[in-house]
């Protein structure tokens, strides 16, 4: 085998691999996180940690290429040599005309770069949004008065209206498996809560379903952006004893338990 | 050697998990198994009795499968046979795009799939008794797209499908289905609807095993296994996929010409589009989600005076008329009434709020809020055919769905617009000036500014009137700001700067080379 191997000289290796690191993040990063969530789509990494770390990975290099003065040497020769052309005339044809195109092109490859960053463009608002804002007082000590102390359900039926209720009100856009994947989900850019996620209802507590069922956009402070939300204010509409129903079949459709509520004793 | 055995160890898997679907033996405690998980999952919709008629079948259209009537739409045995098992995993495991029907792929394991198949079978024992002969559907053949576009021609498949294929064929509007209700044939530029998937099998399966309930038949016996290939080839290439969903942001283009009031005019070509998705107005009672507008298509362009916009959806039927009438809404959502034909007209509003908001917070985004008002354009098909008017669209302003919608006076109207509907198309352009005399109640459009906007459309065939509509979330509109000389003049002189950095360098090099050449001459020793 190692007959095949050869040496790669330290400026390609250098290169090569910051190429590798690129795609690994551009490419390589999103698809295996789409794997792990289950998502359909690729997760890009945010620009800002791609830049980091391909900062990172250029300083790493070049401490590398920095550890020894033969590195440093045998790391800038190719660039030298580009730098110099063929003084020798032992260059191909190729090579020749190669560098040549490289040194003209990249003037315009400045200039284009320049003309790019400078030329005004507006992208969209991105704008941080605070998925789970604090409960108002006013709801945080309601406990589902359907349940018994020990968090069992008082009555199966409740299980079963709730689903009802929730197949028929809460379905279109929460989907029929509480996955967030309803059909009324389509039109809007801030998708509904997938039930079934283990960061969304498996971590609260009652009460704060009841808040936000009850309450819906409207009732959301600013941070959560309550302008582009569209859950609607059932309190309009539902009974409370409905909506703790909902809630019910909301756990039991989406396979998991409501958080338990700290005992501050 | 190792990572290649797993990877075909994969690869077997994944083929397994597709194809392979080995259905276990329907025993009397699988058919137990999946009366557990029917009743857990499925008879809100398709009735305690599989009868279709579950608490919220009254609210689905297309209703839910009867399965005490033992047809299905998608299968791949012959016409008038019993779908085969297989046939059903596959629905209940992708569910059925543009209906209820959701997939239960991750919810459901595959055993489970099986055992509620096996439950679903015993409302209909008779016709499974037998089993079902299956459609010869074989591998996929490559048709032709150009052939495929005279089969369509000579099958007539435009008669319901639409000479565009957008579903707005001259009987489309009188088509029935099995229990004499009005049913639509499908959009076929709609990939997303395709209740069988969309790839050229699905599709070739389609039109060749009918799909029971509907008027759709089977060509098994009229068209050739070719002439089949090359009818779905060309039925997939109408397929016109949206835009994949990056950022919402429509680019209005500056031109230096009058703003088009036509949508055939070619200026319009020069305009970036934006797809915008819509939704069924499922925010406020009366809530509808059997919306019909899902996706419209938006371009704009502005001068130095006004700002034009083109909209374009699909809506299989012109409605021009308009003679609502009263109704009481106390339901969450709307129940429906299969039966019942509407005199309501198509219609399509852009909605701004009154001013470019000053950081993230914006009016609400389904008609504003009390002291967030909105600015409404609406464009209506009842006005676009009355020679009377001037214009056929109005502006309007909202507070919030719980407050009336008020029209601006008519000296405030300056909304131009002009509609065009054709093969199953509304085209619908509207102009205003950027600013207008109406502060806090217009909108006064400004170069560079992100400018929210969202779009709402009625489709009066489907009884779509008030807040029965389609809604789509805030977008962005961005007036694009002329690049300035200067950028050209930093773009040219970084050009010079290259340049002249190159030639330092190479001079640099060859200077450094030369000089690197006298110390190797010079004997070993020198450097410490």
């Amino acid at each position: 085998m190692s007959h095949l191997q050869f040496k790669l000289s330290l400026f390609w290796s250098a290169v090569i691999s910051l190429i590798v690191t690129y795609l690994f993040l551009e490419y390589g990063v999103p698809y295996a996180t789409m794997l792990i969530t289950g998502r359909e789509q690729w997760m890009p990494v945010p620009r800002t940690a791609m830049a980091m770390f391909m900062i990172l990975a250029v300083v790493g290099a070049m401490v590398y290429v920095s550890t020894s003065d033969e590195k440093i040497e045998e790391f800038r020769e190719p660039v030298l040599a580009f730098l110099r052309g063929d003084q020798d005339g032992r260059w191909s044809t190729w090579a020749k005309w190669a560098r040549v195109v490289c040194l003209a092109a990249f003037p315009f490859l400045l200039g284009g770069f320049v003309y790019f960053q400078t030329r005004l463009t507006a992208a969209s608002p991105t704008t941080l949004r605070i998925q789970h804002p604090t409960i108002p007082g006013a709801y945080e000590k309601l406990k589902n008065p359907l349940r018994n102390p020990d968090g069992t359900v008082k009555n199966v039926k409740f299980v079963e209206e709730g689903g009802v209720l929730y197949q028929k009100n809460c379905r279109p856009c929460h989907g029929t498996t509480a996955a967030g994947d309803g059909p009324m989900g389509w039109g809007f850019r801030l998708k509904p809560v997938s039930f079934r996620d283990p960061g969304t209802i498996a971590t609260l507590v009652e009460a704060y379903l009841f808040w936000r069922i009850k309450e819906g956009a409207a009732g959301l402070p600013p941070e959560a952006s309550p302008w582009d939300s569209a859950m609607p204010a059932w309190k309009e509409e539902l009974s409370d004893e409905e909506i703790w129903k909902i809630i019910l079949a909301e756990f039991d459709t989406a396979g998991v338990e409501p958080r338990k509520p700290e005992k501050l004793e | 050697m190792m990572i290649a055995a797993l990877v075909i160890a994969l690869l077997f898997e994944m083929s397994v998990a597709a194809f392979g679907q080995q259905k276990p033996q329907a025993t009397a405690e699988a058919v137990s198994k999946g009366k557990e998980i029917y009743m857990k999952r499925c008879w809100f919709c398709h009735g305690l009795d599989g009868k279709g008629d579950g608490p919220v079948a009254d609210y689905l259209n297309p209703r839910p499968r009867d399965f005490t009537s033992g047809m299905y739409k998608l299968r791949t045995t012959k016409d008038a046979e019993a779908p085969l098992d297989e046939d059903l995993f596959r629905t209940v495991t992708r569910g059925m795009p543009g209906t209820a029907m959701q997939g239960f792929e991750g919810v459901l394991r595959e055993r489970e799939r099986w055992q509620v198949i096996d439950y679903i079978k015993t409302f209909d024992k008779e016709r499974f008794a037998s089993p079902p002969e299956k459609a010869e559907i074989g591998s996929e053949m490559r048709g032709s797209v150009e052939k495929g576009k005279e089969v369509y021609q000579k099958t007539k498949c435009w008669e319901c499908h639409g000479r565009e294929g957008r579903g707005d064929g001259t009987s489309a509007a009188k088509l029935k289905d099995e229990w004499g209700l009005p049913i639509l044939p499908a959009d076929l530029t709609k990939g997303w609807q395709y209740k069988g998937g969309n790839s050229v099998t699905d599709i070739f399966t389609r039109f060749t095993t009918s799909m029971d309930g509907t008027p759709m038949p089977s060509f098994a016996d009229t068209l050739g296994v070719k002439e089949r290939w090359d009818l779905a080839a060309y039925v997939k290439s109408l397929i016109r996929e949206p835009q994949a969903r990056g950022e919402p942001v429509l680019r209005s283009k500056r031109i230096d010409k009058d703003l088009p009031l036509n949508p055939d005019d070619p200026s319009w070509r020069e305009a970036e589009p934006l797809d915008v998705p819509l939704s069924g107005q499922v925010v406020v009672a009366p809530r509808s989600q059997n919306h019909s507008v899902d996706l419209i298509t938006v371009r704009s362009l502005y001068n130095d005076k006004s700002i034009a916009f083109l909209l374009e959806w699909n809506d299989r039927f012109k409605d021009a008329v308009h003679r609502p009438e009263p109704e009481s809404h106390k339901d969450t959502y709307v129940k429906l009434d299969p039966k019942r034909r509407w005199g309501l007209r198509d219609a399509v509003e852009v909605q701004f709020p009154v001013g470019i908001p000053e950081g993230p917070a914006r009016p609400y985004f389904f008609l504003g809020e009390p002291g967030k008002p909105v600015n409404l354009w609406r464009w209506s098909a009842d006005w676009n055919e009355d020679p009377s008017r001037k214009t056929s669209a109005e502006e309007l302003n909202a507070t919030g769905s719980k407050n009336p919608i008020v029209p601006q006076p008519p000296e405030s109207q300056e909304v131009l617009s002009k509609g065009m509907w054709k093969d199953g198309l509304w085209r619908v352009v509207m102009v205003r000036p950027l600013h207008t005399n109406d502060q806090g109640r217009d909108i006064q459009f400004e170069v560079g500014k992100m400018i929210p906007l969202a779009f709402h459309a009625w489709d009066g065939w489907k009884g779509e009137h008030g807040l029965q509509m389609a809604i789509s979330s805030w977008q962005f509109l961005v007036l694009e700001v002329p690049t300035p000389p200067i950028v050209y003049a930093y773009a040219l002189f970084s050009v010079l700067v290259g340049f002249g950095a190159e030639v330092l360098l190479v001079r640099w090099a060859r200077a450094r080379s030369s000089l690197r050449e006298v110390i190797l001459i010079e004997p070993a020793g020198t450097s410490e």
